[in-house]
């Protein structure tokens, strides 16, 4: 995707690059990052369904855990976190 | 049909009352069969939440009962080769205005006088305690020794503690007949698969207790009360352990003519914060009260308004999803006391009727019914906890239907 509005958001204290438009999911992939979420036991998960139905691209965003990447629009300087399903942190602890 | 059984006691129901009975009653060396038209934890059970909390109790013997109740825990969780998943972090009624903090404030020395461990928390350190709630929130009241465990596992756990001390059960096989002899003692419980010889009957079956009274022409005044709940994703701890909100005790209680600022919707479904972390991470939201028949199906109309009942305590929830809901049947009594008793029939006792309390009564009934049948002092004076009360007082029976 390209020609659109650019515009830099956080992941894991990282910079990355996304475009107005582009889920938080379709900037993480265009950027390499595959990962998303570790299971209770630390397995990876990533994008699936790419449609809202599967949950297994969950993260944090902006604090709040288990939000589906792969149907919220990235937006400028928001941050992104690896969600840790066998830990999943309070959003008044991430946001301090 | 098999014949030819035998038992010391009948028990019918394989809720977590029935199985607490078969439990204590084997303990004390009696010979038990446990007998359900379903599995084990099919009914109310099975579809309820895990409380075990003396802080919404009315001070006396309620909360007495109770207690003794709820001190039983530790010790069969421990004694248990199974995880029930017991806890006991406390638990805290949310307050909500001045008004309801000033009868909150009596209703806590009240309890502090029964002995338990109950304090009011003011507005700093309500939200210390708990950060998510809603900032308007005055205060709270704390209560140190209330708990929370999973409902089906204490049952299982009790099933499989029972039959390891020689307990018989039989589940899927519904009671069809229950024989008097000559003199009006019970003879025999014949059910679906096999016909038991005992002279001692338990009825446990909860919502379904009335309909196993029928069988001995016993009225039994329990009416089913339907309470929904929804289950929230695995996320974040919103908060630490049990919450509700103090102004539903206080319509409970009819302590004064206090209404809450509440929709018309949450006021016609009898609708409550409860708030209750799992084992699993996940949160389970109620409340609800219904008379509905035997319907377990829920109700949009209902689960909109618990939903709105938690967010305005918690704001947060509004971003956390619901992945599932259920509703079950409490067992209603007239007087929200259960009947754990004798009758007129010797050999058939009841042990029915806890409403919302069953989880955390459990216990006592267990011990107590086992007590009864062992000719052994009860724990605590039984008198109001008979099923000839209904007979005795003019808000009986008659006056409930």
């Amino acid at each position: 995707m390209n020609g659109g509005e650019k515009f830099e958001i956080e992941v894991d204290g990282k910079t990355i690059l996304a475009y107005r438009g582009q889920t938080i999911a379709e900037a993480l992939l265009a950027s390499g990052l595959r990962v998303l979420r570790l299971t209770r036991k630390h397995a990876p998960r990533g994008v699936y369904c790419g449609m809202g139905i599967c949950y297994e691209c969950r993260m944090m965003v902006n604090g709040m855990p288990n939000v589906r990447t792969c149907v919220t629009l990235a937006t400028p300087g928001c941050k992104v976190i690896t969600q840790d399903d066998s830990d999943i942190k309070s959003p008044k602890t991430v946001l301090e | 049909m098999k014949t030819g059984k035998t038992a010391d006691v009948v028990v019918i129901g394989g809720g977590v009352v029935g199985t607490a009975i078969a439990y204590f009653l084997v303990r004390n060396n009696m010979d038990v069969t446990l007998v359900d038209k379903g599995a084990i934890t099919a009914g109310t059970s099975g579809k309820c939440e895990g409380d075990v909390l003396v802080s919404d109790k009315a001070p006396g013997f309620d909360s007495r009962l109770t207690k003794l109740s709820q001190d039983l825990f530790p010790e069969i969780a421990n004694e248990l080769d199974y995880d029930i998943s017991w806890t006991q972090k406390g638990s805290l009624l949310a307050i909500e205005n001045e008004k309801e903090m000033e009868v909150a404030k009596t209703f806590c020395a009240q309890l502090a006088a029964e002995g338990l461990p109950v304090r009011i928390l003011d507005q700093y350190e309500v939200h210390e305690d708990e950060p998510y709630l809603a900032p308007d929130v005055v205060g709270g009241m704390e209560t140190d020794c209330d708990g929370s465990l999973n409902p089906m596992a204490l049952a299982y756990g009790l099933v499989h503690g029972a039959k390891k001390m020689g307990a018989r059960v039989l589940t899927y096989s519904a009671v069809t007949d229950i024989r008097l002899d000559a003199d009006g003692c019970v003879e025999r419980v014949i059910t679906e698969k096999e016909e038991i010889v005992t002279k001692r009957v338990v009825n446990a079956a909860g919502a379904w207790a009335p309909e196993i009274g029928k069988r001995v022409g016993l009225d039994i005044p329990i009416r089913p009360r339907q309470g929904q709940m929804l289950v929230a994703e695995r996320t974040f701890p919103v908060a630490r352990r049990k919450v509700m909100e103090f102004g539903y005790m206080m319509a409970k209680f009819e302590s004064s003519d206090y209404t809450r600022n509440v929709t018309t919707e949450m006021e016609k479904y009898g609708v409550a914060l409860v708030f209750e972390p799992t084992g699993a991470a996940n949160f389970l939201i109620g409340s609800s009260r219904r008379f509905v028949g035997m319907d377990t199906s829920c109700h949009i109309g209902v689960l909109r308004a618990m939903a709105q009942r938690a967010i305005r305590f918690f704001p947060v929830i509004k971003d956390i999803k619901i992945i599932r809901s259920y509703a079950g049947l409490r067992p209603f009594t007239p007087d929200h006391l259960p009947i754990i008793s004798e009758t007129e029939i010797p050999g058939f006792y009841v042990a029915a009727g806890h409403e919302g309390d069953g989880i955390g009564l459990s216990l006592i009934t267990g011990k107590l019914i086992s007590q009864m049948i062992c000719d052994e002092p009860p724990a605590i004076p039984i008198e109001p906890l008979k099923l000839s009360r209904f007979r005795d007082e003019t808000t009986g029976f008659s006056q409930a239907h």
